[in-house]
């Protein structure tokens, strides 16, 4: 009855998850997937700082929330569950990366033009000056966030990027709100002083 | 920044004295819009006094201005949530702009509006009146036809099932005739036989009682011979009774 009752005021998402979790409905999956495929994928690309990666990642989440549909609890917010399990595979390839020395896609895009990154801009069909100014300065941010410590990166793109309140970012990473907004501040503050040096450098060639 | 000393603020309007500067937490609220109105309404008091607060809030709005450059196309949630409102408050403004439109048009042809109604509303009267007249010519010829028809119908049957209990009357009385007087002439013949077998029993009965009396009788004569000559009665007796056929 009560399970009825949440399910009646639950969101699409909720209801959906429901669907998937106790008549393995595909159609639910695939409005999951169809509702959520953007921000997952731009989570991990912004966690990553590599595009190509960030779709296998997204396809992985997606699995993970297939897999693990059972886990799922009623109560619960579906956002935090997927968000959590895109955040837990972000940090996975982050350090499956470090153990193997390989270079994040933003370096290497630098080499090969970073064709990649102007897809992903949210540009509505810019002169060739603008679009190239928008993606060194898309480019510039994207590094400027991997420069950031994991933690203190996560919060920037949940909060910043997408609209997360600080209680929701405080659920999806399991730590107090005041821990959130501290690790907020402090981003704020290296990513001040990385623009900095960025801009200072620039100024000096 | 949780608290800061007075000493750290300048400008035009110092701070109060004794107010506390408000924590990183509460700007990072104040930034993004959770704060509520209250403390809203108190930190940009704060701001608008605290030029130290104020250079330190301008240098995080420098950096997600600059993070926003990085900004990729709006999430999906927030569009999937918002699209059922979107949908009802489309269909709400298509009904009312319907309705706006129906009004307006209504008001400045009422007139020609109401001629048409007129025109329309005796039509279909007149519609109606032909076509309830045929219905009911339709309906008396129906009618008739269907008449003649169920009596012609039920005359023939009757004279059928006349015909039928006749002719059934007829086949039944015969074969009970015929089983009455099958049955008259058994009894019948059963009786004579019974009777002829009496008459013959009684023959024989008959016979045997003549057969039986005369042979008492002689006996008798026998006895009467023999007691006349033991007596000595005349030898010739001159009256002899009849001896029985």
């Amino acid at each position: 009855m009560s399970a009825s009752i949440l399910q009646w005021f639950a969101s699409n998402d909720e209801r959906a998850m429901w669907r998937l979790q106790s008549r393995n409905d595909i159609d639910a999956f695939a409005q999951l997937v169809n509702r959520w495929q953007k921000p997952i994928r731009a989570l991990c690309c912004r966690m990553t700082g590599d595009i190509h990666r960030a779709e296998d990642l997204a396809q992985e989440t997606f699995s993970r929330v297939f897999a693990k549909r059972a886990d799922y609890r009623p109560t619960a917010r579906f956002s935090t569950f997927i968000w959590r399990i895109a955040l837990n595979l972000c940090y996975d390839e982050l350090r499956r990366r470090q153990r193997h020395g390989e270079v994040p896609l933003t370096q290497a895009g630098e080499e090969t033009g970073g064709e990649d990154h102007v897809a992903v801009l949210a540009c509505e069909s810019p002169s060739p000056d603008d679009a190239l100014m928008l993606r060194e300065r898309a480019d510039r941010v994207r590094e400027a966030l991997l420069f950031l410590d994991e933690p203190c990166r996560a919060v920037v793109v949940l909060r910043h990027y997408e609209n997360l309140k600080f209680r929701e970012i405080a659920e999806v990473l399991d730590i107090p709100e005041g821990t959130v907004k501290t690790r907020m501040t402090r981003a704020l503050d290296e990513l001040g002083r990385h623009f900095s040096r960025h801009n200072s450098l620039k100024e000096s060639i | 920044m949780s608290k800061r000393d007075e000493d750290r603020c300048d400008g035009e309007s110092q701070p109060r004295v004794g107010e506390e500067h408000p924590s990183s937490s509460e700007w990072m609220e104040w930034l993004y819009g959770e704060s509520n109105r209250k403390d809203h309404q108190r930190l940009q008091a704060h701001l608008n006094r605290c030029s130290d607060c104020r250079g330190q809030v301008q240098r995080w709005q420098a950096v997600m201005q600059q993070l926003n450059a990085g900004a990729l196309p709006k999430s999906q949630p927030a569009w999937s949530i918002a699209l059922p409102t979107l949908k009802w408050a489309a269909a709400a403004a298509l009904v009312l702009g319907l309705g706006f439109t129906l009004g307006r048009w209504s008001n400045h042809s009422s007139s020609q509006f109401a001629a048409w109604e007129q025109k329309l509303q005796a039509q279909w009267r007149q519609d109606m009146r032909l076509k309830g007249e045929q219905l009911r010519a339709d309906w008396e010829t129906a009618q008739k036809t269907a008449g003649t028809a169920l009596a012609s119908q039920i005359a023939a049957d009757s004279q059928k099932l006349t015909e039928s209990y006749w002719r059934q009357f007829s086949r039944e009385y015969a074969v009970t005739r015929q089983n009455d007087l099958a049955w008259l002439v058994n009894h019948v013949q059963t009786l004579e036989n019974q009777r002829n077998n009496e008459n013959s029993l009684l023959r024989k009965d008959l016979e045997t009682l003549a057969v039986t009396a005369e042979g008492e009788l002689m006996k008798t004569r026998r006895q009467i011979g023999n007691l006349m000559l033991l007596t000595g009665y005349p030898s010739t007796p001159t009256a002899a009774p009849n001896p029985a056929p």
